[in-house]
């Protein structure tokens, strides 16, 4: 195989082809580190790469092919994971200065249940620091930049694994979404990003943001790979309170139903904000493609989902100060000044305001529970905008200017305020090459339900088959 | 509620036994009043009810 295909290929496809001896690990890592090679120093995608040691974790697996070892459902497959997971005797810096020294002695939940299933770590990828913030604006390691088009922002604060995984730097990546920032990195770079329930996936050894909001969630580049990346990861335990015991389905099942008959919900108070022209109309054409394969479209309301974000904004500042007081006291000049400054602003934060913030999440919780009664499904766009440009403060939605961070976030954050599973799939392009996402929500660890609408639709569309530098190729 | 200025910024970080330039100070006043005036918007919901969630993932693990 063409070293630069090996590159290209899903996490199913390159599984399959290691397991029949037909591609190495060797082969497909070292695609992918040329990839890196010739990409990374414009993309700033990866902290850190982990080449020798990625090509040592390679020539194991091969090994192990060759003996005629079991081999995990991962074995072999290059992923790089978002800079906040710990990783025994790696370098794990959240994306800041702060950190840059950590090097835990200690494999976290994820790492853990990633090297049990086979896979090879390239390295670790670049984020807004502390996961706060969607921009990938890093003031320590690089601004992030979008493959399709590099005066773009990747999204975040997972940018690095949205770059890597469209650029196809690595097979798969794990992120994390407090916000939305799983989600809106893939809407924005083309991927697909599932954020799983609240609890599905422990967060031990997880670098925390908003501890009553963080979620761990796959980034990949079909669905058919998200649903193989969360069956890897998901699972009760007890080092996590919060982890559910709940028992783990078969995700790959889900994916072989039929969508005919499913009731998808269309949030009419998410299509009545100001959305970009283009995502609308994408996202009304997925609707439309779902429909033909059998779903069921209907109206359903919210309407308390309108004040999600200034319910959201207090509770994640709060939550992200209580984590980072002790530093703020000691170390505070190592933190970029926005991130610094944000939380100080969770420490000035009132009570009063906080605790209304809560009751206000309570509605907005209800309000969702409420419509996934009446349907299986909630279909919306899963970013307003576009990436905007780098650096970009404001972008004109229905003549009016809309902040850009606002713009970004604002339809992924209700289903963190509510802890519900959401997954991003590719669902066209803008007119200038850009990537727009469709965003799929859920019931409670109902991910078997949204992976199998995610699939059914990704399956009648051809969004996957394009890549960013193909796309450059044409242009040139 | 009267917006967070400056000096109360820097006086109540201080009793938090943090101490914080001027500019940052500003800074943090500036982006507090924005979040509060963007909240003033949940003083229309101040009839309804909505008990504060102590633990939504409670309810999603049943």
């Amino acid at each position: 195989m063409n070293p630069k295909e090996a590159a290209g290929l899903t996490m199913h496809e390159a599984a399959e082809l290691i397991r029949g001896k037909r591609l190495s690990p060797v082969e497909v890592a070292r695609a992918c580190l040329e990839r890196i090679a010739q990409h990374d120093g414009r993309l700033r995608a990866f902290i850190m790469v982990t080449e020798e040691s990625a090509l040592a974790q390679a020539r194991e697996a091969e090994q192990a092919v060759m003996r005629g070892d079991p081999l995990g459902p991962l074995h072999g497959v290059p992923l790089a994971l978002k800079d906040t997971f710990a990783m025994r005797g790696v370098r794990t810096t959240c994306g800041s200065k702060l950190l840059e020294n950590n090097i835990p002695d200690f494999d976290g939940a994820v790492v853990d249940r990633l090297r049990k299933a086979g896979a090879v770590f390239l390295g670790t990828l670049n984020m807004h620091e502390f996961a706060l913030g969607a921009t990938t604006a890093n003031p320590h390691y690089g601004m992030g930049r979008n493959p399709w088009d590099e005066g773009k922002i990747p999204g975040g604060s997972s940018g690095g694994s949205g770059a890597a995984v469209a650029a196809s730097m690595c097979l798969g990546s794990v992120g994390t979404d407090a916000g939305g920032s799983v989600r809106l990195p893939s809407s924005l770079c083309g991927i697909v990003g599932l954020k799983p329930t609240y609890g599905r996936i422990s967060n031990f050894g997880t670098l925390p943001l908003s501890l009553t909001m963080d979620h761990s969630g796959p980034m990949t580049r079909s669905v058919a790979d998200a649903a193989l990346l969360l069956q890897v990861l998901a699972g009760h335990d007890p080092r996590d309170p919060a982890s559910s015991p709940l028992k783990v389905p078969s995700y790959s099942k889900a994916l072989t139903k039929r969508i005919k008959g499913i009731k998808i919900g269309l949030p009419k108070e998410y299509f009545a904000e100001s959305i970009d022209p283009e995502v609308r109309v994408a996202v009304m054409a997925a609707i439309e493609s779902l429909e033909a394969l059998g779903a069921i479209a209907q109206e359903v309301s919210v309407p308390h989902c309108r004040y999600a974000p200034a319910a959201f904004v207090p509770l994640v500042l709060s939550e992200a100060s209580a984590v980072h007081a002790r530093y703020l006291r000691t170390r505070a000049r190592e933190y970029g000044s926005e991130v610094r400054n944000l939380l100080y602003t969770g420490l000035m934060m009132p009570a009063r305001r906080y605790v209304q913030a809560q009751r206000v999440r309570a509605l907005v919780v209800r309000d969702l529970a409420a419509a996934l009664q009446h349907v299986d499904s909630l279909v919306m766009p899963t970013v307003t905008i576009p990436a905007p440009g780098v650096g970009q403060q404001s972008v004109n939605l229905d003549g009016r200017n809309v902040n850009v961070a606002a713009a970004l976030a604002r339809f992924t954050l209700p289903f963190n305020l509510a802890g519900l599973p959401a997954i991003s799939v590719p669902c066209g392009f803008t007119a200038s090459g850009l990537p727009i996402g469709l965003q799929i929500a859920g019931a409670p660890f109902a991910e078997s339900t949204i992976l199998q609408v995610a699939h059914a639709y990704e399956s009648h569309n051809r969004w996957k088959e394009r890549n960013p530098f193909q796309q450059s190729a044409e242009v040139h | 509620m009267p917006d967070i200025g400056r000096d109360e910024v820097k006086a109540t970080l201080a009793a938090m036994d943090i101490a914080i330039s001027d500019d940052d100070a500003t800074a943090v006043s500036r982006i507090l009043a924005e979040i509060l005036a963007d909240m003033r918007k949940l003083d229309e919901l101040a009839s309804e009810e909505g008990e504060p969630s102590p633990g939504f993932a409670v309810e999603v693990r049943r």
